[in-house]
């Protein structure tokens, strides 16, 4: 095996281990392919009066005959339903108001979405709530916007509005949901080796401190 | 096996922090000078075994490895299994911060357990030695679908439920982890054995061989 010599470990531990890691890392590496998951995300969005959801674990996997539970924004119990085989579940919205939907995959897997209440408002074609009931991240938003562009004169008639806005988020949903699924790829490469230069580095500090603690009892 | 956040109440998941805190110490306290280069080999096996998945059964199951790492480092399998956990978390989100304590506890006791009980049949020779070292795969994973079984008794429908549904998904989990601990403890008794267990006996054993 290798050429030098330590007393205190053989060699071929070192070499055998890191042949079997090598060999673990290649297969982790490869398996990482479409099977791959142990996470799961579930992903919401409104269109018209219906919230629709898509379960996956990462990688891509759909959940199927997952529970879906909808709370509303103090957390009561709303509605409960299961996912079909492609991971989907739709439910009418029951509540203007944020929607936490917890999806239980069973085994104690679990994640959730909040669809905020002005998207369900904007989507059923509602006004924009009142002031009390608006949350606060939407207040902020909307004069964020006034002030990026000034008080410019309105060209558009509502009607003209309202139906640009269908057509943004008809064109826009594919793009949303590409962008959730991007989220959700599983761990790449950056990651693995990110994760093994941590137990590097811990290992290192581990053999110092041991070999420090050594070097002073054997000074003594 | 990994349990993620916001499923467990705060008396499991301290439960659990403790135990795994418990399992910790024990195990820092055994892991000498000799052992860390291992153990950080070892982690790093466990943190990227959870990568390799089974696409058998209903669920997404994974491998584990926790069998073959509580056979050669005993209670440090606890420190190892620990931060690979923490990594696991960390870079992919897999189970969480909260629950480290309680996926620490469903992958660490079965590691010490397994690897203790089959241990000295796994340094004899011959078919007893195999048989023991698959079995000590098996186990491994059979006790991990308990403890998280009993973690999760509470918050879905009842023990035998959940457990037999983990059990079920993961049997083909076993059957695999099974095989690779056999595989892995031959060539290790081949190339290096005294890897497992204390050393004389295991180059005894693995001279004998």
């Amino acid at each position: 095996m290798a050429p030098f010599s330590n007393p205190r470990q053989s060699p071929g531990s070192v070499t055998a281990c890191c042949l079997a890691l090598g060999i673990l890392l290649l297969a982790g590496l490869l398996g990482a392919g479409p099977a791959r998951a142990h996470k799961v995300t579930v992903f919401a969005w409104v269109e018209g009066r219906r919230v629709y959801t898509e379960s996956r674990f990462s990688g891509g996997r759909k959940v199927n005959h997952g529970k879906i539970r909808v709370f509303d924004d103090k957390g009561q119990l709303l509605l409960e339903g299961t996912t079909d085989d492609q991971g989907a579940f739709a439910f009418d919205v029951p509540k203007v108001c944020d929607l936490k939907i917890v999806l239980v995959a069973g085994m104690g897997h679990q994640n959730q979405w909040i669809v905020p209440a002005d998207e369900i408002r904007e989507a059923a074609g509602l006004p924009a709530g009142t002031p009390a009931e608006e949350p606060v991240a939407g207040k902020q938003e909307s004069s964020g916007q006034k002030q990026a562009s000034p008080p410019a004169p309105r060209t558009l008639t509502p009607e003209i509005e309202k139906e640009l806005e269908k057509i943004l988020d008809r064109k826009l949903h594919p793009l949303v949901r590409q962008l959730a699924e991007m989220q959700n790829r599983g761990p790449g490469l950056r990651d693995i080796l990110g994760g093994i230069g941590y137990i590097l580095g811990l290992v290192g500090l581990g053999a110092y401190f041991r070999y420090r603690r050594q070097d002073k009892e054997d000074s003594q | 096996m990994h349990i993620s956040e916001g499923i467990l109440s705060a008396p499991v998941l301290a439960a659990g922090a403790a135990a795994a805190a418990a399992g910790t110490m024990a195990g820092l306290k055994k892991l000498d000078t000799d052992h860390i280069a291992q153990a950080g080999i070892l982690a790093s096996a466990f943190f990227v075994a959870s990568l390799i998945h089974v696409p058998i059964g209903p669920s997404s199951v994974h491998l584990i490895m926790n069998g073959i790492i509580g056979l050669i480092l005993g209670w440090a399998a606890f420190p190892v299994i620990l931060v690979a956990l923490l990594l696991q978390a960390v870079f992919f989100q897999f189970g969480g911060l909260t629950t480290l304590g309680v996926n620490t506890c469903v992958m660490a006791y079965p590691a010490v357990i397994a690897g203790a009980l089959t241990r000295p049949l796994v340094l004899q020779t011959g078919l007893r030695a195999k048989v023991a070292a698959f079995a000590c795969g098996v186990l491994s994973i059979f006790l991990s679908a308990v403890i998280a079984g009993a973690a999760l008794m509470a918050t879905e429908k009842g023990f035998f439920n959940v457990t037999l549904m983990i059990l079920a998904a993961h049997l083909p989990v076993m059957a695999i982890e099974g095989i690779i601990t056999l595989f892995g403890v031959e060539f290790l008794k081949k190339v290096q054995p005294e890897l497992i267990g204390s050393f004389k006996a295991q180059f005894k054993a693995g001279k004998g061989e």
